[in-house]
This record gives C-alpha cells, sequence and structure tokens, in this order.
C-alpha cells in the first residue's frame, strides 16, 4: 500500500484536512469527551478516523487515485494539462478520491447510530450520554455529507454527481438489506450475497472508479472498465475479509456476531453447496429467545466446503478486476494496482 | 422551526382549496382581505397563490414518490411516509411562483419548465430529508399530526432513510445536466447542518449574539430557499440582475418567516401552535424577542449564556419579553426583510405570478399560527 501512495505522489488537496479542521469538527469533538464511559458507536468510529489514517481506511480513495493514474488523462480533457504537473493525476480526480472516503466516513458514522427508546432519554444519565452520541452521529455524519454535496459541485461534472449521488444511495439500500435480513443462512438465494455486498460495499468503489475516468474525459467503455475493476475488487476484498475468522482458532468476543457474520460468503456457501442445515447450531432459550453457537458454527465452516468456495469466488471476482484493468496504459499505477489484487487473492 | 412555515399556512391552503374546487363558495382568502399588500396592483385580492401553482404542484407528492422507488420495500415506506400530500409544499410554492414569474418576465409565457418543477420537487425533499433528521436531534415523536419515522421505525432507519432521500434528489438533479443548477445549490446542504451547529452554541460577547442569530436564521431557513429561487431563475434564462434578485427575495422572505416563528412562539397558546409556547426558551435557545429585551433587561444576558437552564429561567425570561418591547421590534425586523424581499422583484414584469409572490410575503407576516 505505501508504494502505492508513492505512485500516486503527495495528496495536493486539503480537501478532507479543511472539513477536519472546521469549526463543527472540532466542536464535535469537544463533545466527544462526554461520552467517554458510554458504548456509543460514535466513539469507535471517530477512533478510526483519527487515529487509523493509514490503514484499510483510506484504500477506497487511493484505488481512486491509481486507477486515475493507470488509465492516464485523454489528452482533449480540460484537466490534460493540471494533470502533468501532478504526477499524472488532476486536482479534481483528487478530490473524488477524498470524497469517496467522506462518503465512507459519513456512512459510518450514521450506520452507528443507536435507537434508544424516547421515554426513557430523560431518565438517566447514561441515557441522555446516549442520545447526545446520537446527535453528535447525526450531525458529523450530515456535516460530511454536506460537504460531499458541496465538493460535487465544485467539481462541475453532472455524470460524476449522478454516480456518486447512486453509491450513496445504494449504501442505504445496503444497510437496509442487512438491517431486515433473516438469521437463517439456509433461506438465502443464490445471487444474495452479490446482492448484498455490491450495495453496501462494491457501489461505492465502482463509482467512484468510474468518476475519476469521466473526469478524465474518457469515453463511457473505459469508464465502464473502471466501474468494473472497482466492484469486483471490492467484491474479491469483502469475501476475504469473510473468509479470515475461519483461516484462524475460534476467538471468544461479545462481538461474535459482526466477526462471524451468518450473510458472510463461507456461510452461504457452505449451506448452499452442502444443503447442510445449520439448525444445530441456533438455541431456543425458554424465552424463546434464539442464541447462536459461534463455536460450532466456526467449528463446521472451517472444516466444511464453504472456505474452498469462498476461495472460488475471490479468484472469480480477482480474474474478473485484472481483466478490467489489463490494457490501461501506466504501467507503475497499473502494477500496484495488480499487486493489490494479488495481495487479496494470494492470502 | 423554518419547518413551521409550511404548517402555518396549512389551514389557508386548505380553506382555499376547499372553497374554490369543492364547495364553490365565495369564501375569500382570509389573509388577501384583511391585509391587502400596499403597492404594486390593485388587482392582488384576485389572485389566489394557490390556484395558481395548483396545477404544477398537483402531482408534486406522487412525482416524488415515484423518485424514492427501491427494491427494499421498508426503506421506501421511510423514505415516503412524509410525502403524503399532507404537506403545504410552501418551499415549492415559492420556488415555481418565482420560476412562472421569471419564465413571463423574459419569454412571455409563464409556463414552468420540467427543469424547474425538478427543483421544486428537490427543494420539498430537501426540506423533509432535514426534518427526518431534525426530529431524531430534536427527540420530536410527532410530526403533521403523525407520529414521526423516528418513533415508528427507530432513530437509525430514520436517519439512513433522510440519507437516502438525499441521494435521490441529487441524483434528480444530476440528470437535468446543468453543472450551474448544480454548484447554486451545492451550499445549501451545508448551510442546513452549520444552521444546527451555530444553533447549539451561544455567542459570549452580547454584541455578536444578534448578527449570530440572523445569520443562524439565514442558514437553517433561508438559504434552501433563496438558492432554491436562484437555481429556477436561472434555468428561466434570467440574467444575472435577476437571478440575484430571486436569490434576495427567497433570502429575505426566509428570514421574515423565522423572524415570525420566533414572535409567534411567544404570542401563540398551545393550541394554536400545536406546540408549547416559550418552546424555543425550552430548549436553550435566544431568539429575536429575547435578544431585543435583553437590551432593555440585562439580567437576561446570563441566562441567555446558559441557555435558560436554571429554575425559572423560562418564566424570567418570558415575562421579561412581554414587557419589553421585544416583541413589537421583532415584528418591525420582520417587516423589513418583507419589504426588502419586495423590492428585490419589483423590476419583475408585472403578472399574476408577481402579485402572488407580494402575496407571500404579506402572509408571511400576518399569520397567527
Amino acid at each position: 500500500m505505501s508504494d502505492a501512495e508513492k505512485i500516486v505522489g503527495y495528496s495536493t488537496s486539503y480537501f478532507s484536512l479543511r472539513c477536519l479542521l472546521s469549526d463543527e469538527i472540532s466542536n464535535v469533538a469537544l463533545h466527544l469527551s462526554k461520552l467517554n464511559g458510554t458504548n456509543h458507536p460514535l466513539l469507535e468510529t471517530a477512533k478510526r478516523l483519527t487515529y487509523n489514517g493509514h490503514s484499510v481506511m483510506q484504500t477506497r480513495g487511493l484505488l481512486v487515485l491509481l486507477i486515475s493514474k493507470a488509465a492516464g488523462l485523454n489528452p482533449s480533457a480540460s484537466d490534460y494539462h493540471d494533470s502533468r504537473k501532478l504526477a499524472g493525476i488532476s486536482q479534481r480526480q483528487r478530490f473524488l478520491a477524498e470524497i469517496t472516503e467522506m462518503i465512507y466516513s459519513a456512512h459510518l458514522i450514521h450506520r452507528g447510530i443507536l435507537n434508544l427508546q424516547p421515554h426513557l432519554l430523560l431518565h438517566s444519565k447514561i441515557d441522555q450520554d446516549l442520545h447526545f452520541g446520537n446527535k453528535m452521529s447525526v450531525l458529523s455524519g450530515d456535516f460530511l455529507l454536506a460537504s460531499v454535496w458541496k465538493g460535487l459541485g465544485e467539481l462541475r461534472d453532472t455524470k460524476v454527481v449522478e454516480l456518486m449521488a447512486t453509491a450513496i444511495g445504494d449504501f442505504m439500500e445496503g444497510q437496509f438489506v442487512i438491517e431486515t435480513e433473516s438469521v437463517n443462512p439456509e433461506e438465502i438465494k443464490a445471487n444474495y450475497w452479490e446482492e448484498r455486498n455490491f450495495l453496501r460495499i462494491g457501489s461505492l468503489q465502482a463509482n467512484s472508479c468510474q468518476s475519476a475516468l469521466a473526469l478524465a474525459g474518457h469515453d463511457e467503455d473505459i469508464q465502464l472498465k473502471a466501474y468494473q475493476f472497482g466492484k469486483h475488487f471490492a467484491l474479491s476484498w469483502q469475501a476475504f475479509t469473510e473468509m479470515q475468522p475461519y483461516n484462524r482458532p475460534f476467538m471468544h468476543s461479545s462481538n461474535n456476531a459482526s466477526i462471524y457474520d451468518l450473510m458472510s460468503a463461507p456461510v452461504l456457501l457452505h449451506t448452499e453447496h452442502t444443503g447442510d442445515s445449520l439448525a444445530c447450531i441456533r438455541k431456543t432459550d425458554s424465552e424463546g429467545k434464539t442464541h447462536i453457537d459461534y463455536r460450532k458454527l466456526h467449528s463446521i465452516i472451517s472444516k466444511g466446503k464453504g472456505i474452498e468456495k469462498t476461495r472460488e469466488l475471490i479468484d472469480r471476482h480477482t480474474t474478473e478486476a485484472l481483466d478490467a484493468i489489463k490494457q490501461f496504459p501506466a504501467i507503475d499505477a497499473c502494477n500496484a494496482l495488480m499487486n493489490i489484487v494479488f495481495a487479496v487473492r494470494e492470502q | 422551526m423554518l419547518q413551521d412555515l409550511s404548517k402555518a399556512l396549512r389551514l389557508n391552503c386548505h380553506l382555499v382549496h376547499t372553497s374554490s374546487s369543492r364547495h364553490q363558495s365565495p369564501i375569500v382568502h382570509p389573509l388577501s382581505t384583511s391585509h391587502p399588500p400596499q403597492s404594486h396592483n390593485n388587482d392582488n385580492k384576485k389572485v389566489n397563490p394557490f390556484k395558481l401553482v395548483e396545477n404544477d404542484l398537483n402531482n408534486l407528492y406522487k412525482d416524488i414518490r415515484k423518485e424514492l422507488w427501491t427494491e427494499r420495500p421498508e426503506l421506501e415506506e421511510i423514505a415516503s411516509y412524509y410525502f403524503d400530500g399532507q404537506g403545504k409544499a410552501f418551499r415549492p410554492m415559492i420556488v415555481v411562483l418565482i420560476a412562472r414569474a421569471l419564465n413571463f418576465h423574459v419569454n412571455r409565457v409563464p409556463d414552468l419548465k420540467d427543469s424547474q418543477k425538478t427543483v421544486a420537487m428537490v427543494t420539498e425533499m430537501i426540506h423533509t430529508a432535514s426534518l427526518v433528521h431534525d426530529d431524531v436531534i430534536d427527540t420530536a415523536d410527532t410530526r403533521r399530526g403523525k407520529p414521526s419515522v423516528n418513533v415508528l421505525w427507530g432513530q437509525k432507519k430514520a436517519i439512513l432513510a433522510g440519507d437516502y432521500i438525499l441521494s435521490r434528489a441529487s441524483q434528480m438533479l444530476a440528470r437535468l445536466r446543468n453543472d450551474e443548477v448544480i454548484f447554486v445549490l451545492s451550499q445549501v446542504l451545508l448551510d442546513l447542518v452549520q444552521g444546527e451547529f451555530m444553533q447549539m452554541g451561544s455567542k459570549e460577547d452580547e454584541s455578536e449574539r444578534f448578527s449570530h442569530y440572523i445569520h443562524k436564521s439565514f442558514k437553517k431557513t433561508a438559504s434552501l430557499i433563496a438558492y432554491t429561487c436562484k437555481a429556477v431563475s436561472l434555468l428561466s434564462g434570467a440574467n444575472k440582475n435577476f437571478q440575484e434578485a430571486a436569490f434576495q427575495y427567497g433570502r429575505n422572505l426566509g428570514i421574515a418567516f423565522q423572524l415570525v416563528d420566533d414572535l409567534l412562539d411567544f404570542v401563540s397558546s398551545q393550541a394554536e401552535l400545536g406546540k408549547p409556547a416559550a418552546a424555543d426558551l425550552k430548549l436553550g435557545l435566544a431568539t429575536a424577542p429575547v435578544l431585543f429585551a435583553s437590551e432593555k433587561f440585562p439580567e437576561l444576558n446570563i441566562m441567555i449564556m446558559r441557555r435558560f437552564s436554571e429554575p425559572g429561567d423560562v418564566e424570567r425570561a418570558y415575562e421579561a419579553v412581554m414587557k419589553s418591547d421585544g416583541l413589537d421590534h421583532t415584528r418591525l425586523l420582520a417587516r423589513k426583510h418583507a419589504d426588502e424581499a419586495l423590492r428585490h422583484i419589483s423590476p419583475f414584469a408585472d403578472s399574476p405570478e408577481k402579485q402572488a409572490l407580494v402575496m407571500l410575503a404579506e402572509m408571511t407576516l400576518n399569520r397567527k399560527k
């Protein structure tokens, strides 16, 4: 990743920095200390956004920069001259990369909003603090989205606005898929995994990569290659991430439900290909509440067919991703993209 | 707060619609007779702003619901929840009237263009999305006489659905393929959220408080109206001067509206307003009447700084406002902004739409709830 960062050059745009330094965000930061001691998800998100800036958090934007550089600018594009001074990536493409990151951050913040019972709100200190956390989450997420809307307006390209707005809408749809989904992997249709993860992961990367090439003045068919790259790379990465918990011994944690997602590729592919029921992992207690035995789930999936099938899934998507960019001209950026793809494929 | 403009006008709207379209009774709009606008045209009382925009806004909510279609039924249900035809569509009405007035001015044909209709839809969508988010922030449990989205579906889905409405609104704007329109509207969301942030803090410096308050009112209330007015004027083909005039009309009308809203918070009873009297004080907000009153009663300043949080603060501040000329000053300032709005549209060619814009300013000042 850090090699890849060298290729795209030092980011000369301060768009997101400007947002971080704004009165609004410092206002939020000031109030965040009130949330210490609560378990409001905003705290965790804020930590990821501020302390963890060099890990996966910025991969989405980095990919936008790399695909911009890999494809180059059409010499007839209005930004062509501009891009030559800036390591082959135009200022507008750099803005777009940051907008992509901000959309993702806003979504992380908004999906961390807690459902609190209104009638409890004034009763205890902890409820008041949690409500305050919600308020901060709404406002800081809104602030990021409003900055995205402003930034998109300044790009002066309506096609790009349309693509990125579609990505934001898909993101929300994806979250609703998750909010309303069944807990029985056995009942899931064959293409469910692709649909779910395209909406919540793939669409943003696909549309931002396409937008980068639209800004570069490329034709629709080249833009669509970037779209395919973003989509398939994001899906392969998601499948890769979902496989990780089964490549290591079972870890007990309070967070089991998110680590061992019942709708992850290994679980879904296991039930799809074996026809096995996972009824044995579900226990219903005397109050009628269902509990999942994650240890048993881990043991079944680790030994079953799901892992192998997930590897095939990753192979399929990485192949599509590589295929999409093979004719892009800039060798170094293309190699960097391929290396990232291979890193996902071969681990 | 800003959202109550449309609430206040609902009754009037309802009255006009039933009287003209169903009963054919001779009821004239109450405001058009009791408070005739003081300038422009003697025919003012014959103009019915609601009737003028009726054709253009007939299917507004239906068309918005169409745009919100998705394969996730629950998301669609939540996103469409407030677009049930019960809203007053006050913002779309301003936008459509400005658009028609300038279309007439430029082309001598007032007919609304499709692109302008899209802006009218978008303004209602942005407004509604911000209401959904505001209700989560203020833990409001009713809106427009029904349970709020957050009560029915929880805060998380309410916020996500609000974001979804905005994403559809920006797709609609983008499909107009007019980057100038997008650029003109690019500031409005930032203004809405910055206005909300401004409302959270109190200015230490007493001399800055009033400009802070007016600035906040612009951002939270007037910005969306002003920039959408500018966007449709651009689409009408009007020149820069008339685009600026449209912007200033929206800006001043929006601020006048907010001032009246803040005034009514003191003078209307709970029954009239649909919310408790002095609700702003209870939320810790120092609005124009209090700020004016603090000139006569400097002891209000310390209460303003602590956001009326001590026992008895709300009552004492309320008393002080009533004993001062804060309400009169607020009304006067609202009048000044309404006059300013009218001054900006005075170069528009005379048309029923222009008269309706004049009436809207009057109605904004004279509403009772």
